[in-house]
């Protein structure tokens, strides 16, 4: 599938409005609809996407912002019962049209009835202050979806499970180490946890303790 | 393609606020009453039972002490953890240090426990002589006669210990069902004691034993060394906030735990206590020392009971089981603070890592089995004296810890903030004091060997953090260096969309 | 030094709480400093940090976290740039081998970078995380998530339909060299031998450049 998307952002807020830019640099077609006037006047100086003042749940509205013609309408203000409300009487008008809503807990599993992407923002901008925070040994991929934990974690001198075969060490119930270093290779059950070499491993986050444990001592 | 699919271990279930109060309850009522109640008996008669009474309402100071900064530090290290927040390198060490061994002398404790009771049970089916009339078994190599409660004092030892370094298998849920089963077991103790009453024979139960209620020369002061002995039957609450990550609702079910499975704790030993001088008298209860309860039962619950066929089994029973899971409890209790010491890097890293294939704090338990191991070769009230002792000194340390965190620390979010601060800490430290006091000058007079492994102990602690502390400080660049790298990389996860 | 990091974090609202979650999950120590009354008690409910109930831009609320023992302090208040930036110099004063890492805003890596050790622009990684999601529902199927060490990077795969991969276990398929499924079924399950590849679900995949063609061309037909 090729070609550039339609996409109506409601909500033109930090969060709104980097993914319109995001987007807009990858050469999709954005509208942006924010309620807040001052919102609207600090960036319509930055020419990348039209934009609509007003009230995202209001019919009139969506429909001006071209809701026939859109591909995507994602709903990303600060506040998970409007953009629902949103996304709902975007499906309403348009039934054919993907919805994404902007949640503010991690609860979202019963948003997913009502729409077809979710976005959990503070999970993303968590995990990278998580990084920063922890140094470069351990790094969780930051902006990939739902509850697993990606990390790449360096091998510690001395950590208990330092050169040892994959089979040799018991790792925790939901937890995988998927690749050797670098990713190059799948891991296998002879693959050799190689001190100062980095590996991509899936945790459940109620197990990264025992993980960080054996892999970094 | 190819993953690993090893055998996994499952993680930990989370905890109620019931399996909470049981792992607290599990351990203070699973040995302590057992092993404790004749040993108490024998210092101070009758008034055993104030002893246990008094020493419930010393503990529960320290216990609003723990309540309140287990509902606020969110960390399962127990005690330690919680000295460690807010006191220097040293005291904190000397703490972990300290509340270390007060667990593994405990363990010792409960092992010797086991052993009688588990030679009485053996003997009710008559597999075995009493247990004061075994006689020694030669080792064939040595020639030389051991004691047979030792070696299994030594084998229920090594055996737990094998059972925890292999494997993460004993969970919160167990101990509860562990507890209810020797509540159950006390409780038909209990009731059997006082239907007893009135039966005219010689051990029906009666309130003449507890007259006089003080015997002996000293009078009502000798209850002071027996609480002091005793104190240990009480320590169990440190236990419930070493899993306080596992518990659910913590902030609320923690304090409810500690303050619950203390209550419901002190009711018991008071009930089995009264039973048991009430039917066996003082004396004969002091004869029979570590099997104390166990004689009691044999005495009055009935006989030609089907599949047991004596009443009194299911007591002995129960005191084998009891010192076998609490003995389980502080195998684990003890490995823990090692581990917490080795993960604060008091100790040396090794002990602060989990096994890579058992999962287990494999060198944390090895090490706690050294000492246990060759504690069992004390006599059972040393064992209980070294232990009652290193408890009250971490306690005072841990209500001290109280009362710094609220001067240097008044804006920390206290979920429980116990009534009438600062009264409650400062009774606690004096009680506590008082007791330290009263028992070191008892044991200056009456054991002089416990005196000196708990000052060896505390010695080998000084000479041990001098020791590391120098160990680590040849290291220390390479560790700046790390550190360093880790806060200078540059990583920028937002340029590379 | 102790294996497990003690990290002080400021501001115990959304990026605060989470990034505490994240820490506290890999077993190190947290303290949160939060001034708002109801965040508070929100946050001691979750049981995840040791949390002090004042505003982190005073001195004196700052000592008490404790930052000579603490390796980090994060300031991650959403008051801008400059709060951050000036709770971090703080707490450098009060201990002046504490790492520092500050949440800023949009545009302003530049500037602030060589203040404090690390800067972290949260609303940046939301943004990418909701450009993915917008991408996927709207049918793209292949996303760069992240590059992770030189010509390593991770994609994001939908299964497509009539994919040559699709509805295949793991095991039966035959991978190119340097291409690993990391975390499968919209990130929510494990990779393991007999995980099936269903259509219209999300894999995530670490690729060599080499051979992320063939690679897209598994997922997508």
């Amino acid at each position: 599938m090729t070609g550039d998307r339609d996409v109506i952002i409601a909500g033109g807020g930090r969060v709104g409005f980097a993914a319109a830019e995001l987007l807009a640099d990858r050469g999709h077609d954005i509208t942006i609809i924010e309620r807040d006037e001052q919102v609207i006047e600090s960036i319509a100086d930055k020419w990348v996407a039209t934009l609509i003042t007003g009230d995202a749940t209001d019919p009139a509205l969506i429909e001006q912002a071209g809701i026939e013609s859109a591909d995507v309408v994602a709903a990303l203000t600060g506040e998970a019962g409007l953009n629902l409300a949103v996304c709902l009487a975007a499906s309403e008008l348009s039934p054919d049209i993907r919805t994404v809503a902007r949640i503010d807990s991690e609860t979202g599993d019963s948003y997913t009835r009502f729409v077809d992407g979710i976005v959990f923002p503070e999970r993303a901008g968590a995990r990278v202050a998580v990084n920063e925070i922890s140094g470069s040994d351990v790094t969780t991929l930051s902006d990939v979806p739902g509850p697993l934990e990606i990390m790449h974690i360096r091998v510690a001198e001395g950590a208990p499970a330092a050169g040892k075969q994959l089979s040799e060490v018991r790792f925790p119930a939901g937890s995988v180490v998927v690749s050797d270093d670098g990713g190059s290779q799948i891991a296998r059950s002879d693959t050799e946890l190689i001190p100062g070499n980095q590996y991509f491993v899936a945790v459940e986050p109620n197990v990264a303790d025992e993980v960080m444990n054996l892999l970094r001592g | 393609m190819r993953l690993v699919s090893n055998e996994k271990r499952s993680p930990t279930a989370e905890l109620g606020l019931l399996d909470a109060t049981m792992i607290g309850m599990g351990a203070m009522i699973g040995a302590g009453i057992f092993v404790l109640t004749g040993l108490a008996a024998e210092i101070s008669g009758p008034a055993a039972i104030i002893v246990f009474a008094l020493n419930g309402v010393v503990t529960a100071f320290t216990g609003l002490s723990y309540a309140e900064l287990a509902a606020s530090i969110p960390k399962s290290g127990g005690g330690y953890a919680f000295v460690r927040e807010i006191f220097d390198d040293f005291a904190s060490f000397i703490m972990g240090w300290m509340l270390w061994f007060a667990y593994m002398i405990a363990g010792a404790l409960y092992a010797l426990g086991f052993a009688p009771n588990f030679i009485e049970l053996l003997h009710v089916y008559d597999l075995t002589a009493a247990p004061g009339e075994v006689g020694a078994v030669i080792i064939p190599v040595l020639g030389i006669g051991v004691p047979p409660r030792f070696i299994l004092a030594f084998v229920a030892v090594a055996g737990l210990v094998a059972l925890n370094a292999a494997s993460t298998a004993a969970s919160g849920s167990a101990e509860t069902v562990f507890t209810i089963i020797k509540v159950t077991i006390l409780v038909v103790f209990v009731a059997f004691g006082f239907l007893s009453a009135g039966g005219g024979s010689e051990t029906s139960f009666t309130f003449q034993n507890f007259d006089p209620l003080f015997t002996g020369g000293s009078g009502p002061f000798s209850i002071l060394p027996a609480m002091g002995l005793t104190f240990i039957a009480f320590e169990g609450y440190d236990l419930i906030t070493t899993v306080t990550e596992e518990v659910e609702n913590p902030r609320e079910n923690i304090p409810k735990a500690i303050f619950i499975s203390l209550a419901a704790t002190v009711v018991v030993y008071l009930l089995v206590v009264t039973v048991a001088i009430g039917t066996l008298g003082a004396t004969e209860l002091a004869a029979a020392g570590e099997a104390g309860i166990a004689e009691a039962a044999t005495s009055f619950m009935p006989e030609n009971v089907p599949i047991i066929q004596n009443g009194g089994a299911l007591i002995v029973f129960g005191a084998v089981f009891s010192t076998i899971t609490a003995l389980n409890a502080v195998v684990i209790a003890s490995s823990r603070v090692a581990f917490s010491m080795g993960r604060e890097g008091q100790l040396l890293p090794s002990v602060g890592q989990i096994h890579h294939r058992f999962g287990t704090p494999f060198v944390a338990v090895l090490l706690s089995a050294v000492v246990m191991l060759g504690s069992v070769a004390l006599p059972t009230t040393s064992a209980g004296n070294m232990s009652s002792l290193f408890f009250l000194l971490s306690f005072i340390i841990v209500n001290v810890a109280v009362i710094r965190l609220r001067r240097e620390r008044p804006a920390m979010n206290r979920p429980y903030e116990m009534p009438f601060y600062p009264a409650p800490p400062l009774i606690g430290i004096a009680l506590n004091l008082l007791l330290t006091g009263v028992l070191i000058t008892y044991l200056l007079r009456t054991d002089r060997l416990a005196i000196l492994l708990s000052v060896g102990w505390i010695a080998l602690g000084g000479i041990a953090y001098l020791g590391l502390n120098r160990y680590r400080t040849p290291s220390d660049p390479a560790e700046t260096d790390a550190d360093g790298s880790a806060t200078d990389s540059t990583m920028t996860p937002e340029g590379e969309a | 030094m102790s294996a497990d990091l003690r990290v002080v974090i400021v501001g115990g609202q959304h990026v605060g709480y989470h990034a505490a979650r994240h820490l506290s999950e890999r077993g190190h120590d947290v303290v949160i400093i939060e001034k708002d009354r109801a965040r508070v008690e929100f946050l001691s409910e979750q049981y995840d940090a040791t949390i002090i109930q004042g505003d982190g831009g005073r001195r004196a609320i700052l000592r008490q976290a404790g930052l000579d023992r603490s390796d980090v302090i994060a300031a991650l208040t959403g008051y801008g740039a400059m709060t951050n930036i000036g709770i971090c110099t703080m707490a450098t004063k009060i201990d002046s081998d504490i790492g520092t890492v500050a949440r800023i805003g949009h545009g302003e890596r530049d500037e602030y970078a060589g203040l404090v050790d690390q800067v972290v622009y949260p609303e940046m990684l939301a943004a990418r995380a909701a450009t993915n999601e917008i991408m996927h529902v709207a049918g793209r199927g292949v996303q760069t998530v992240e590059s992770v060490t030189g010509d390593l990077s991770l994609l994001e795969l939908t299964v497509a339909e009539d994919a040559p991969a699709a509805d295949r276990e793991l095991r039966d398929v035959v991978f190119p060299k340097g291409a690993v499924v990391v975390a499968g079924r919209d990130n929510n399950q494990l990779p393991g031998p007999d995980m099936v590849l269903e259509p219209g679900y999300r894999y995530l995949v670490a690729v060599k450049a080499n051979v992320s063609d063939e690679v897209v061309q598994l997922f997508r037909g």
